[in-house]
This record gives structure tokens, C-alpha cells and sequence, in this order.
């Protein structure tokens, strides 16, 4: 449904999208998420027919989105930052929208008044954060839009209204098969929400797939040797083992007492199957005893975890050339 | 092209405006008819023609400032998404073509903007509240344009009638609407070239006067550095299009009694003020679908545009400087001292206009780039 091809967009010396490849499907929910300034509200203006690319396409059912009215008429756009027309209270901006989007549904509007009890004749302008992003909800949700986008929506509505903008939300996803494209920090609410999730930094893509084979893909086993002094040792044996398994990544690895954790990104069979390695077996170092397994156990990660660990590993990535480039240039100086 | 929910909306919005204009042309215009304590009704008949007479000529210097300040207001309060960047994210969002917000706006700047002076127009027909009565000829009246057939072809000279006829008050309208259209285009093109509030009000302000300033500059080097040249030359004639555009004069070249004594045609009149407007007009379209979104907020919409932005600024200051120091002393050296530091006085403001903040010791660096186009724009003008 909504469709980012090789998007590129140069601010003046600045490089906000990079090659962005983004696609969401029609009647899902999709969360945008990434670090502040990695290109999330770009990308969101992109779709939004705001901005324009400096190269690549946008498109929505397959048209370009850029001054394209009829998409626009059929799509909500909820910014981070509103503006209402000063002065205005929210019945002069419901007979704005009305005349404006042909598909504005009389019936939703005063629903969703009652729902979230908000004073009409009251000025938008007193209205506090939330207050305004509830008026935001109610005039983009009464449209009738076949294309959501809402650009960290939730942010500053108290936790009943949150509910009740999420479960709106889910049931005209259900009911019309309205697209939904979420950009938030708060990955938490994400998770009980989103289908499929993309992860962006620094303009680029980063990881972009259904929730469920994302969480699949991503693992967190613990483990505990009865002698935990050599596990470095280990560790790097088990990385040298990576090449013996197709797919497999440690991303994160770490010690808490006892019990050491890693992360680990591949299918559930191959993880089991590289646990049962025991690299000491092999050690050159005859002298070292092989370390015994006495907890081995796999954990579910939360989206939080899974947007951490997969930035990690790109900055480790990132950390590891820079640093085998400057070994290289040493080398060459010498 | 025209959205007819954002107009009525826009009118809806902007009525108040209207209702304040149409209160001032009643207070400037109407008003001063009625407060009258002539006794003599013969005086008081006397002392009303004359205040007609000074409206039609448009000699009313309040009205003369309504034509400017009308269209300025109307275009800042009907374009905040070329200025504000939540209010660009909120209008471009919305169902309606780049085209159709900038014609949909313009289209109500027109209605918010002509619609008091038409009802000041109407008004001025009404005999009990203008004026009705004979035109008492006097010697000094000859020559106003009220007589005068080239104008209004139905009075002759002593054909007296109503002063306040309805080919007067129309051409009344005709003259202070081309004038508030005029102005509109020429703010519309301002604010489309500049990026926030505070630029748009200042190039709002300096627009106007650019061709004269160009005018007066060619005049004022080339007097000052150019063998045999002569401002009064009939090529040069040409660039005193740029009166026109100079707010102070627009009174006189819309005042029929200076059309009647410079032996000039008020189709003419007409005929340049249409094309000034069409041409502002279409630069503000274009400008207005090139500009890029994402430049909101800043000084002017192209870096590109801000660098020509700045050299003219930063050429201007130091030409002027140099001739205020050259003539002041008499003094070459004085002249070229003034250049330098007219340019680097001009150089530092400008980038500071330009990059919105007092700090700009890294744009310093940019200045022996500017200072060799300005030596190099200085020869062009020693070659003429």
C-alpha cells in the first residue's frame, strides 16, 4: 500500500534519507521507530505528500503521493507538532474539515466527542498537549481515511485516552482495513500493536519485517557454568564457530554474575544446535577444563530489547571497520 | 484551481479584517463629510465638494495608505504556511494542489481587500450620506479632473451635475483597486521569496522601492563615475517605471490631475499597472511551487537566493558609503576607504539578516569571495 523505493532526500548539506526502502501492506499497522534524528519524521513527511524526494519514489496504492489531491483527500495525517487555525474552537474546525474531505462521517465525529468528552465551543488554542492531539484524532478519525499516519501520536495523552485512541484505531483497521504507519519512541505500546516494524538509522533501513519473525529471529539465552572463569575463552571459540553456521550472530554478549547473556539473532534450531557446540572440547589449551552447561535457556526479547541490540550491532559493525581501518592505514604507515 | 472549502474558510476567518478596513474608509472618507459647522449651508456644500474632490483625486492620504496597508495584511495573514513550519505541515497535508492554495488565498486577499472599498464606493453614491448638490465652478477648480472631458466625458466645462456620479465613483474604484491589486502582487512575490516572518515583513517594506532604487543607483554611478553620462536622456526614461512601484508617488501617478497635466492617457496608467501585476503575479506562482517546504522558517527559501541576497546588500552598502564619503571629503581616498568599509559593514549585517542570529564568524571566511565579485562588478562599471 505504502511504498518507499530508494528514497533520497538532501537537506542542504545534510543527507536525511538514504536509499530508505520502506513498504507497508494494506490494513496493516506499522511501526516506525529509531533515534532521535535518524529520519522517522522525514520519511513520515515524505508519505504525507509534504515533502519532496530528492530522488527514488513514494507512492500509495501505487501512484506518487507529492500534490496528489486524491491520495491526500483519502489519507489522515496526525504531525508531532500541530497547528489549528487561531482563534478557532473545535466546532469551526469540524465544519472546515466537513466541507473539506468529501468522506467526513458526521456519526464518528460525535462519537468520538462524547468519547473522549472534549468541549467543543472551548478555543483549541487552551487546550493542553493532549487535549490538542485528542482534537487532532478526532478530526483525522471522523475523515474516514484509508491511510493513517501519526507521528508519535501517543505522546502526552493520559493512559485511558491512549487506550481508547489505540483500540479506535485497531477496529477501523480491522473493520475498513485502514493502513496505519505509527512512528513512536514508546516501543512498549508498539509491541501490543504493530504487525511488522521498521527500524531507522540515519536514513537507511536498518531492519524492516513482521513483528512476530522479528521476535522469532532475535533470541536471549542465558547460560551458567559451574567454573565461570574461562568464558571469554568461550565466547571467542563460540564466535569462531559462527562461520560454521549459516545465518547466525551474536549480536550482544555480557556477564551478570553468574549467568551470562547473549543475544543472539537466527533461527530457534540453529541456536540449540550451536549451544550444544562445546568449543573447549577442540581447545588448543589441553590444560583447560571444559566448562559444564548447568543452565541453558532461551528468552522472549521485547521490542525495546530488539530495537537495542539490532542498533547496537550496526554501531559495533560500524565500530569494528573504523577500527580495522586504522589498524590498516598504521600498518601502511609503517 | 479555487478550493471552495478554504476560501469560505478563509473568509470566515478574515471577515474581521474587512469590517475593520470598511470602518476606516467610513471614519477617513464618510465622517469628515458630516462633522461640518458651517452655518452656512452654501459653506458647508462648499467644504464637502471639496473633500469629494480631494478623494476622486486621490489626494485623501489616509485612503492613499489603505491601498498599501490593505493587501500587506491580507497577504501575511493568508499565507502563514510560506513563513510557519507547523502551519506549512498542517496546509500541504491537507487535501488541496500547491496551485490551488496559492490561488484559492489569492483569490480571497482579492474579496477581502476590494470588498470595503466597494461598499466605501456605494456609500459615496448615496446622496444623504456624501454629498448631492451643484457644483459651484471657481477659477482655481479648472483644471481638476472633475471637468475635464479626457476623463469624464459626460461633464463638460460648465455642465455641472452631481458631483458624485456613478462614472466618478467608478473610476474611483477602478484607480485605488488596480493600485490594492497592484500591491497585493508585489507582497505576494516578497513573502514568496523569503522564508519567516521578520524577512517577509522586511522585503514586504523594501520591495516597492527596489526599481527606484535601481533607478536612482544607474543615475547616481552613473553621474558620479560615467564620462558623458545624462540621467535626463530619453533610454533612461524608461527606468522611471520604477516611480510606479514607489508608494509615496502612487498617489500622484493614480491623481487624474497629473495624468491630465503630464499629457499622459489613464489607459496607459492602466495598461502598466496590468502588466506590473501580471508579472508579479506570475514570478509569486512560480516562486511560490519552487520553493521547497522543508526551507520554511528560514531567512529566504534558497541558499542560492540568500548569497545574491547578501552580495547586493553587501555591493549596496559599500557604494553608497563610498559615494556619502567621497562627496563629504571630496576625496578619492575617502571614496575607496568608504567602499571597504560600506561592504564589510553591509557584508556583516546582511549575513546576520541571512542566517537569523548575531554569530556569524563562520561566514567570514566567504567574505574575499564577495569582495573580489564586487571588485569585479566595480570594473564592469568602469568599462561603461
Amino acid at each position: 500500500m505504502i511504498q518507499l523505493k530508494n528514497v533520497c532526500k538532501q537537506f542542504d548539506n545534510h543527507l536525511a534519507l538514504n536509499n530508505l526502502n520502506l513498504h507497508v501492506k494494506k490494513g496493516s499497522i506499522y511501526g516506525l521507530v529509531g533515534v532521535n534524528g535518524s529520519g522517522k519524521t522525514t520519511a513520515i513527511k515524505h508519505i504525507a505528500g509534504i515533502f519532496r524526494q530528492t530522488s527514488g519514489q513514494v507512492e500509495i496504492g501505487g501512484l506518487p503521493v507529492y500534490d496528489n489531491i486524491a491520495i491526500k483527500a483519502a489519507m489522515g495525517y496526525i504531525p508531532d507538532d500541530l497547528y489549528t487555525f487561531p482563534n478557532y474552537n473545535l466546532r469551526g474546525l469540524r465544519n472546515f474539515y466537513a466541507n473539506l474531505y468529501a468522506n467526513w462521517n458526521e456519526n464518528r465525529y460525535q462519537k468520538l466527542l462524547k468519547l473522549f468528552r472534549l468541549d467543543e465551543k472551548r478555543r483549541v488554542q487552551k487546550f493542553s498537549k493532549g487535549m490538542k492531539k485528542q482534537v487532532a484524532f478526532i478530526l483525522t478519525m471522523s475523515t474516514m481515511p484509508e491511510v493513517l499516519l501519526l507521528d508519535e501520536p501517543i505522546d502526552g495523552l493520559d493512559p485511558i485516552v491512549r487506550q481508547q485512541v489505540i483500540k479506535e484505531i485497531i477496529a477501523d483497521v480491522a473493520e475498513r482495513q485502514m493502513t496505519v504507519l505509527i512512528s513512536s519512541h514508546n516501543l512498549k505500546e508498539l509491541d501490543g500493536i504493530c504487525d511488522s516494524i521498521g527500524i531507522i538509522k540515519n536514513g537507511t533501513m536498518l531492519v524492516e519485517s513482521e513483528l512476530d519473525e522479528l521476535k522469532s529471529n532475535l533470541h536471549k539465552v542465558q547460560i551458567a557454568f559451574s567454573n565461570s572463569e574461562n568464558f571469554e575463552d568461550y565466547f571467542q571459540q563460540l564466535k569462531k564457530s559462527e562461520n560454521n553456521f549459516a545465518n547466525i550472530q551474536i549480536l550482544h554478549h555480557e556477564r551478570r554474575g553468574q549467568v551470562f547473556l547473549l543475544i543472539i539473532r537466527g533461527k530457534e534450531e540453529q541456536i540449540d544446535e550451536i549451544m550444544q557446540f562445546s568449543p573447549l572440547e577442540n581447545s588448543e589449551n589441553s590444560k583447560t577444563q571444559k566448562l559444564p552447561i548447568i543452565l541453558y535457556d532461551k528468552l522472549s526479547l521485547t521490542l525495546e530489547e530488539i530495537f537495542t541490540y539490532e542498533y547496537e550491532s550496526v554501531a559495533v559493525q560500524l565500530n569494528n571497520k573504523y577500527e580495522e581501518n586504522e589498524q590498516s592505514e598504521e600498518k601502511n604507515d609503517k | 484551481m479555487i478550493n471552495k472549502a478554504l476560501l469560505k474558510e478563509q473568509l470566515k476567518r478574515f471577515w474581521i479584517f474587512s469590517a475593520f478596513f470598511m470602518l476606516m474608509y467610513i471614519l477617513s472618507g464618510i465622517l469628515p463629510l458630516h462633522i461640518n459647522n458651517w452655518q452656512d449651508a452654501q459653506f458647508q456644500q462648499l467644504n464637502q465638494l471639496r473633500m469629494l474632490i480631494g478623494i476622486f483625486e486621490m489626494r485623501h492620504p489616509l485612503l492613499v495608505i489603505f491601498t498599501v496597508f490593505t493587501p500587506f495584511v491580507a497577504i501575511n495573514a493568508l499565507y502563514p504556511h510560506y513563513a510557519s513550519t507547523r502551519a506549512a505541515t498542517a496546509f500541504y497535508s491537507f487535501p488541496i494542489s500547491k496551485r490551488g492554495l496559492f490561488c484559492t488565498n489569492f483569490v480571497a486577499a482579492l474579496i477581502l481587500t476590494l470588498t470595503p472599498l466597494l461598499a466605501f464606493c456605494v456609500i459615496l453614491l448615496l446622496p444623504p450620506i456624501s454629498y448631492s448638490g451643484p457644483i459651484v465652478m471657481s477659477e482655481n477648480w479648472t483644471e481638476t479632473i472633475l471637468f475635464n472631458p479626457q476623463i469624464f466625458p459626460h461633464f463638460a466645462q460648465g455642465n455641472f451635475g452631481v458631483i458624485n456620479s456613478v462614472s466618478a465613483v467608478a473610476a474611483f474604484f477602478a484607480r485605488t483597486a488596480i493600485g490594492i491589486i497592484f500591491y497585493l502582487g508585489l507582497f505576494l512575490m516578497a513573502i514568496s521569496l523569503s522564508g519567516n516572518g521578520y524577512v517577509r515583513i522586511l522585503f514586504c517594506g523594501a520591495l516597492p522601492l527596489v526599481p527606484l532604487g535601481v533607478h536612482t543607483f544607474v543615475n547616481l554611478i552613473g553621474d558620479a563615475f560615467v564620462f558623458g553620462f545624462d540621467s535626463g536622456t530619453a533610454a533612461l526614461r524608461v527606468l522611471t517605471v520604477g516611480t510606479f512601484t514607489n508608494p509615496v508617488l502612487l498617489s500622484e501617478y493614480l491623481n487624474p490631475t497629473m495624468i491630465i497635466s503630464e499629457n499622459i492617457q489613464l489607459w496607459q496608467i492602466y495598461l502598466v499597472y496590468t502588466v506590473i501585476i501580471v508579472i508579479t503575479l506570475a514570478f509569486s506562482y512560480i516562486f511560490g511551487n519552487l520553493r521547497k517546504i522543508e526551507n520554511v522558517g528560514e531567512s529566504v527559501i534558497s541558499s542560492k537566493f540568500k548569497k545574491v541576497c547578501v552580495f547586493l546588500f553587501s555591493f549596496g552598502g559599500a557604494i553608497l558609503l563610498a559615494i556619502i564619503l567621497g562627496e563629504s571629503f571630496s576625496s578619492m581616498t575617502m571614496l575607496y576607504f568608504g567602499a571597504i568599509l560600506g561592504f564589510l559593514l553591509a557584508y556583516v549585517v546582511a549575513q546576520m539578516i541571512a542566517e537569523q542570529q548575531f554569530s556569524i564568524a563562520e561566514k567570514l571566511k566567504f567574505l574575499p569571495h564577495y569582495a573580489e565579485q564586487c571588485w569585479r562588478l566595480r570594473r564592469l562599471f568602469g568599462r561603461l
